[in-house]
């Protein structure tokens, strides 16, 4: 019985001593909060590919006098075909990023290092089919429990440095291209729908000719389309910069891949996310 | 002749908008000096700028979305490993579950009771088969 207590204090001194250094090992929270972030605010990019056509689509309707009642939506469509045909290809360039950071998020994930569900199941069958002695169990628990973090945390990190360093260049490319899509082309087409809404009503409120009633009504309406158009292009300059935040944040973390738990690291991913975050809030405010 | 880059097209599409804005502005300004001819005229060209906007923002894109080939083709190949790697936590877990037994062994051992070193081995054994 002395022997047993012996292995379990033996045991006991070596598990407290190993947990003490499993803090180093655990992937820092704000890795799993950046991977995360980057993937679900690349995941908000459809509605602005929907919108490029859509835009064409508003604006075409809007060339037509305001006494034409309606055109064909089927011309309509035709006429922004060019606009529609680029929806599968701008959707499938950013779901290989969301796609990368999905995939970053799922190996950053705690879940994927945590056993110890396994570990306790073992320590429990070593304490009540071999009658091994409570704080000995808990011992063995503690050893392995170190042991495995160390083994999976240490691979985790090392697939995650490879990933993060190898993909950095493909990030910077793709969040620089798909940003200027959104940020620039389609703020363009906004402006230009804008520019032929407005000339629209101008045209209308010559007609009007002294009735205040009719120029009241046409003053709300133009008023509420130029909100709701500069509520879309605000939106497409905060995805933009989204993009640029979800680049430097991963460039970050592929120069400093050695050096992940470093606190200014993570303070500063910290504050990446948390424009991200902001940022993403603002653009689906807009609703388009 | 230079080469159709996005950044090129795309200044021509700024400046086919600025064109677009400046000619809805002279009908804006000279409306009524203007015949309804006229009028209707400036109308089309602003219209037909306005096509010429949307065109060179697509082929923009278009050419954008080419110049990513490279890009996408590369990252995808390193997501399909990031996920592999997901998968290998797996075959970790069973070694980890192997450690875990031998573990156990080990203080078995120590302990120097057939009983349990026995069922330790028995543990060992099981997980090693996995």
């Amino acid at each position: 019985m002395l022997r047993v207590r012996d292995a379990a204090r033996t045991l006991g001194a070596i598990a407290v001593a190993l947990a003490l250094s499993l803090t180093g090992c655990a992937l820092p929270d704000a890795i799993r909060q950046f991977a995360t972030t980057a993937r679900d605010s690349t995941a908000q990019f459809a509605p602005f590919v929907q919108d490029i056509a859509d835009s064409c689509e508003r604006r075409k309707l809007a060339e037509h006098p305001a006494t034409e009642i309606a055109i064909s939506d089927d011309a309509v469509k035709a006429a922004c075909k060019e606009d529609s045909d680029l929806t599968p290809g701008l959707l499938g360039a950013m779901k290989v990023l969301t796609n990368y950071f999905n995939a970053l998020n799922s190996l950053a994930s705690d879940e994927v290092v945590t056993y110890d569900k396994e570990i306790d199941g073992v320590a429990s069958k070593l304490q009540t089919a071999a009658k091994f002695p409570a704080p000995a169990t808990d011992a063995v628990k503690g050893l392995a429990k170190f042991l495995a973090d160390a083994v999976a945390s240490g691979y985790q990190r090392k697939k995650l440095a490879d990933a993060v360093k190898a993909a950095d260049k493909d990030v910077a490319t793709l969040t620089d291209a798909l940003g200027r899509i959104v940020g620039v082309d389609y703020v363009r087409d906004l402006d230009n729908e804008l520019d032929t809404l407005k000339n629209r009503y101008i045209d209308a409120m010559r007609t009007t000719k002294g009735d205040d009633a009719v120029a009241l009504l046409l003053q709300r309406h133009w008023r509420s389309d130029l909100a709701a158009l500069q509520k879309r292009r605000a939106a497409a300059v905060d995805f933009q910069k989204a993009l640029e935040k979800v680049r430097d944040g991963h460039h970050e973390l592929a120069s400093r891949a050695g050096q992940w738990s470093a606190e200014d690291l993570i303070k500063e991913l910290g504050s990446y996310t948390a424009s991200i975050q902001s940022l993403v809030k603002s653009f689906q405010a807009a609703a388009l | 002749m230079a080469d159709m880059t996005p950044n090129l097209i795309d200044a021509l599409a700024d400046q086919a908008l600025k064109l677009k804005i400046a000619v809805g502005e002279f009908r804006n300004t000279f409306f009524d000096t203007l015949t309804q001819a006229q009028r209707d005229g400036l109308r089309t060209l602003a219209n037909q700028l306005g096509d010429e906007v949307d065109h060179l923002t697509a082929v923009a894109i278009r050419l954008s979305l080419d110049d990513l080939k490279d890009a996408l083709s590369h990252l995808t190949g390193i997501t399909a490993g990031v996920n592999d790697a997901v998968a290998h936590l797996g075959d970790v877990r069973k070694v980890l579950t192997v450690a875990t037994s031998l573990v156990g062994l080990g203080a078995a051992i120590a302990s120097k009771d057939p009983g349990t070193v026995l069922a330790a081995l028995n543990d060992t054994v099981t997980a090693v088969k996995g």
